[in-house]
């Protein structure tokens, strides 16, 4: 030391007092970007400014200079069996868990209700099934056309000629559909016509409204008629005229269909 | 003796305005060193600066505030 360091000294301590208080401490991002030398020139020059006046942050970035040195911590000593302990806490943690097992799971009971409608259901579709498959057999059936389907021609009942006794018109088994040509020999002015289809022994089977007398065969009326709807058996046609609210009897005709 | 307490007073301001005249990286070496006592390698970290640079700096400060003596 030279013969002029005391009054060195006494100067740097003058100017530290002119200097002033060191303000607030700095930020440990600002001391850590300055670390890292990612402060602008004059960002750094002010913190070096605070570095002189506080020994405080100069100490805390010494410490955070000496994070990066590779000498650091060399010195500290590790107790013995430090790393056997490590390895053993590792080994507890990374220790696979117990799993316990899901409880079995309770099959639910049905309400007896349910079997019921269940079967209700079953039966409803077998049910369905079966009227479907009919109904479109007879679908299939009617839509099959029928060459030269018959005409049977009946005269009213009464009005055969001498001689001739009154039978019922057949119809043959093998036909299906036929057509019915119903003579007429009352003339009348009368505005609507109908028929009704009476099963012999039974009640109306079928009625036909709106019939319109044939332009060509004056007088009589036709009715396209099916085995299937009919069924085979003995029938009886009514003719009537509607005229003033009031229906008459123009013809009743006998049918047999053959079975 | 007032005239040596002025003289002495006279030589402290100097010394103040010699300290203060310093380039400025100069100067905060000669400070961190002989308020603060850290060494040329806590000064060089804080300062960014090399070892031997801060070394020159402590030597030349002293040099010139030697030199206003």
């Amino acid at each position: 030391m030279s013969e002029n360091e005391p009054e060195i000294r006494q100067a740097v301590m003058d100017w530290m007092a002119a200097a002033g208080p060191p303000g607030e401490h700095l930020d440990p991002e600002t001391l850590a970007a300055y670390h890292a030398r990612e402060l602008p020139d004059e960002e750094e020059r002010r913190l070096q400014d605070h570095l002189l006046v506080c020994r405080e942050c100069a100490e805390l970035l010494l410490d955070l200079e000496g994070l990066g040195d590779p000498g650091f911590g060399r010195d500290v000593e590790i107790p013995a069996g430090t790393g056997e302990a490590l390895w053993e806490r590792l080994r507890q943690e990374t220790q696979p868990k117990t799993v316990l097992p899901f409880a079995p799971r309770r099959r639910a009971v049905p309400p007896p209700w349910m079997s019921a409608l269940a079967a209700a259901l079953l039966v409803a579709v077998i049910g369905l099934s079966v009227w479907v498959a009919a109904l479109r057999q007879t679908v299939e059936k009617l839509s099959q056309p029928e060459v030269n389907a018959r005409v049977l021609e009946l005269v009213p009942l009464g009005t055969q000629a001498r001689g001739e006794t009154a039978t019922a018109t057949e119809v043959p088994s093998r036909d299906e559909r036929f057509t019915l040509v119903l003579s007429n020999q009352k003339r009348g002015d009368f505005q609507a016509y109908e028929a009704e289809l009476v099963r012999t022994g039974g009640g109306v089977v079928r009625r036909e409204t709106g019939l319109v007398p044939n332009p060509n065969v004056y007088g009589s009326f036709t009715l396209g008629e099916t085995r299937s709807a009919l069924g085979a058996g003995d029938y009886r046609i009514r003719l009537f005229g509607l005229r003033g609210g009031r229906r008459e009897l123009l013809g009743e005709y006998a049918l047999r269909i053959l079975p | 003796m007032p005239d040596e307490t002025l003289v002495q007073a006279e030589r402290a301001r100097q010394l103040r305005e010699a300290v203060d005249g310093l380039p400025d990286q100069m100067r905060k070496c000669l400070i961190l060193n002989v308020y603060h006592d850290f060494k040329v390698r806590e000064i060089a970290q804080l300062l960014h600066l090399s070892p031997e640079t801060v070394k020159v700096h402590l030597f030349q400060a002293r040099r010139r505030l030697k030199e206003k003596l």
